[in-house]
């Protein structure tokens, strides 16, 4: 249900203004408010790149972007042919979009408003990190606050790292990541789905978790954390059953830096903390595929 | 005096298999003769042979009967919603009486099992051929999610399931006799269920608690709930085995199985564009790579027999792709809007160019000197067979546009005397051509099935008398007519729609 009419007049007021003043304040999440379910299975009006060779991603890291080579430069011998690109020169191919320095190697999938990515930011400043949400709103306050906190902190290259973008990471993840790019992929406090027909909804499932072992390299580490014990059981469970994770032991969890950002900074993570909430985090590591 | 088109045909050894709506025929390849015909039980012979039924279809009660009963559950214990949605569930009653309509099907490399996938109860029947073309339904499973493509690995043991959620599932091809015994919780983790549930019966606990849920009203249900005693039992799986394999989130669209290097793989297109290559079995959940770049749903894949490392797809786009599959590169694209265009407008010139829908790819070898690959694409709601030739360059020539005296429905492609091919056609001899809903004068005869002989320099028709000798069925309800577009032509469905509204 559409709020009251003056609600939505009052965030196009409060986004068209604050667009254009070029303030560096921070956005206010009262403004990106949207229902907590999205649907995984609908065909939002998304955008998303054919293949990650065709993902812009300048925009995103501006910081990170390759100085122009020279004019002529050969183009990549491992590019893949594309024959429209002769034909039809109104889409950007792979040869005009600007390569970054470096990939993205940490993926936050439902980064919600963005607390683990602010919060990452500082602490890996040399990977770069990309929050995906699926709520148009909620991605778009990420989007701001990154640029806020970006403009705050001039000359330091704060928050250039990372990044936000609205995806439908069950349906195209691999549109944006190659195989074994990540190091990282954070799950946290997802969508619950209780309803047993809802199951494969979530965002952890036998068959997903083929998807995960695909774009994060072998030692590279999914986090998983929920206040829902059930959810926690079953993400513990579908991981473990999958031969390409095993998971990480207790101890080596509790010593890795990352845990304890999930734990205090993520918006979620916060929130049951002042209601007194559990918390359950399992840690799991991509194991290297078996011979073939 | 007319027939219903056929929907899907198969080459199962030397006999051809189509299924006409819900019924299946057979006929002799060679001479295009009627062998046999198939048709599943009404509702009335469920009724009376219902035991006999139970024990030919070793894994529970018919599906239909299993359907049925669920959806008076359902409104029984929803017996205070609204009207409108109890007038819904009545009409689904309803359908369930119909007898389901095939699908898809596969066969078995030896011939000796067909396999037909029927949509309304979401069903994998098994049929056995006799050489004299008698089909015997030896087993009907029905599946969690209905089924959009089948294939059986080449030692004939297992069948392939992908389906409309995006699951793919391998069984074996017949059911262990025993299986049916097997209490269903041993089968389900035997099975590496993917949803287990608690057992029925179990009092029920809500998974979330005081502590996660924040909200007034939120916590209103939840004590709703813990309130609440009568909880509708969710829907179990099925207690034949049955194993997940792999997964998309999206409706899987095509899938097949292939070897490369002496390692097999599993190959799987959906309607969101992407093309999964996984390991084969027992390796299946580890995914290899992707062949991305198409910009809207895929409906077909094809390798060619002989050219194992090229993979052709084609969906609701302007060209065919042709894929390195292993490495995931896109090696070239064909052009097919033109030619389907032409096509449409040399029938009438002021017909509207609009996106073709690839509703199959088949691969044939000519006979003749080079004894070239041929691809031949077939399109939704067009009157005619586009034929490219794969070249050594891995590129596809259009070679020749073959029409047809009604839509394009399925092929199927026979090797005669080892070398030469010829190919077998489904068209829509009820509809006009080009159209999906408009009707033929009743006057104007069409064949149902056109045989063509692929030779170098493409396809020719023969003898039309071949397969001429179609059951005649009388007349036809217009209850069956109604339903066939739907049946025919939903491949189309796949496109997404232009702005669909953006959910807040």
């Amino acid at each position: 249900m559409a709020g009251p009419a003056n609600k939505r007049q009052k965030r196009e007021e409060y986004k068209s203004t604050s667009r254009t003043d070029g303030t560096t304040e921070l956005p206010k999440k009262k403004f990106y408010r949207q229902r907590a379910h999205a649907n995984p299975f609908s065909d939002h009006q998304l955008t998303y790149p054919s293949s990650p060779d065709a993902m812009n991603w300048g925009p995103y890291y501006p910081a990170f972007v390759q100085q122009l080579p020279e004019e002529n430069a050969p183009t990549e011998p491992s590019e893949t042919v594309d024959v429209s690109t002769t034909k039809d020169d109104s889409t950007l191919t792979t040869n005009q979009i600007r390569k970054l320095t470096q990939d993205v190697e940490v993926a936050d999938i439902g980064c919600g408003f963005g607390g683990l990515l602010v919060a990452l930011a500082p602490k890996l400043p040399n990977t770069l990190l990309l929050g995906m949400e699926i709520r148009m709103q909620v991605s778009e306050y990420v989007q701001e606050r990154i640029k806020a906190l970006r403009a705050q902190n001039p000359g330091t290259g704060l928050y250039q790292n990372a990044a936000c973008l609205r995806a439908n990471t069950m349906k195209f993840l691999p549109n944006f990541f190659k195989k074994d790019q990540l190091s990282k992929i954070f799950l946290c406090f997802p969508d619950p789905h209780f309803k047993a027909r809802k199951h494969k909804a979530r965002i952890v499932s036998t068959t997903l978790n083929s998807e995960y072992a695909y774009v994060v390299r072998p030692g590279g580490i999914v986090y998983t954390i929920t206040d829902v014990e059930d959810l926690h059981n079953w993400m513990v469970q579908h991981f473990e059953a999958h031969p390409s994770f095993e998971r990480v032991p207790e101890d080596e969890q509790e010593a890795d830096e990352c845990v304890q950002v999930m734990r205090t900074e993520t918006e979620e993570g916060k929130k049951v903390e002042r209601n007194k909430g559990p918390k359950y985090v399992a840690l799991f590591r991509r194991k290297e595929d078996p011979p073939w | 005096m007319a027939n219903l088109p056929y929907q899907c045909l198969q080459k199962c050894g030397d006999i051809l298999v189509a299924a006409n709506s819900t019924r299946i025929d057979s006929f002799n390849l060679e001479s295009g003769s009627l062998l046999s015909s198939w048709s599943p039980p009404t509702m009335g012979d469920l009724q009376i042979s219902e035991s006999a039924e139970l024990e030919e279809a070793a894994d529970g009660p018919p599906a239909k009967k299993r359907k049925l009963s669920k959806a008076s559950d359902e409104v029984e214990a929803q017996a205070d919603v609204k009207e409108n949605t109890n007038g819904k569930k009545k009409n689904k009653q309803l359908n369930v009486f119909e007898s389901p309509a095939v699908i898809t099907m596969a066969s078995t490399k030896a011939g000796g099992h067909v396999i037909a996938v029927t949509g309304e109860d979401k069903s994998i029947r098994v049929f056995e051929v006799a050489s004299n073309g008698s089909l015997k339904q030896v087993s009907q499973r029905a599946m969690p999610k209905r089924p959009c493509a089948v294939v059986i690995t080449d030692d004939d043991s297992t069948i392939i399931s992908a389906d409309k959620f995006g699951d793919v599932y391998a069984l074996p091809l017949l059911p262990d006799a025993t299986s049916a015994e097997v209490p269903s919780a041993e089968e389900d983790s035997k099975a590496g269920s993917e949803t287990p549930e608690p057992a029925a019966g179990r009092l029920f606990k809500p998974a979330a608690n005081e502590f996660t849920i924040h909200s007034v009203r939120n916590r209103k249900a939840l004590e709703n709930q813990k309130r609440q005693t009568n909880w509708p039992k969710e829907k179990t799986d099925p207690t034949f085995e049955h194993n997940l394999l792999l997964g998309h989130v999206s409706m899987l669209t095509d899938l097949l199985l292939t070897t490369r290097n002496g390692r097999k793989y599993i190959i799987t297109a959906d309607r969101d564009e992407h093309i999964r290559i996984s390991r084969g079995m027992p390796q299946a959940h580890i995914i290899e790579g992707f062949c991305l770049g198409h910009t809207e749903f895929i409906s077909r894949l094809c390798i060619p027999a002989g050219r194992d490392d090229i993979l052709v797809s084609g969906g609701g786009e302007d060209e065919l792709y042709i894929w390195d599959w292993l490495s995931g590169k896109l090696l070239s694209k064909a052009a097919l809007r033109n030619h389907v265009d032409s096509a449409v407008r040399d029938a009438s010139p002021e017909a509207e160019s609009k996106k073709p829908t690839v509703s199959g790819i088949y691969h044939a070898k000519a006979s003749g000197q080079d004894s070239r690959d041929l691809i031949i694409v077939s399109c939704e709601a067009v009157p005619a067979l586009f034929v490219y030739c794969l070249t050594a360059q891995k590129t596809l020539e259009h070679q020749q546009t073959v029409s047809l005296p009604g839509n394009a429905l399925s092929v199927a492609i026979n090797t005669v005397g080892g070398a030469s091919q010829m190919l077998v056609v489904s068209v829509d001899c009820i509809h006009k051509p080009r159209s999906i809903k408009e009707r033929r004068e009743q006057t104007v005869s069409c064949p149902s099935l056109v045989a063509l002989s692929v030779t170098d320099d493409g396809l020719t028709e023969v003898s039309p008398l071949l397969f001429a000798a179609v059951k005649d069925e009388g007349a036809l309800s217009e209850k069956e007519l109604a339903k066939l577009p739907n049946l025919l032509y939903n491949i189309e469905n796949f496109r997404k729609r232009e702005g669909a509204p953006e959910e807040e």
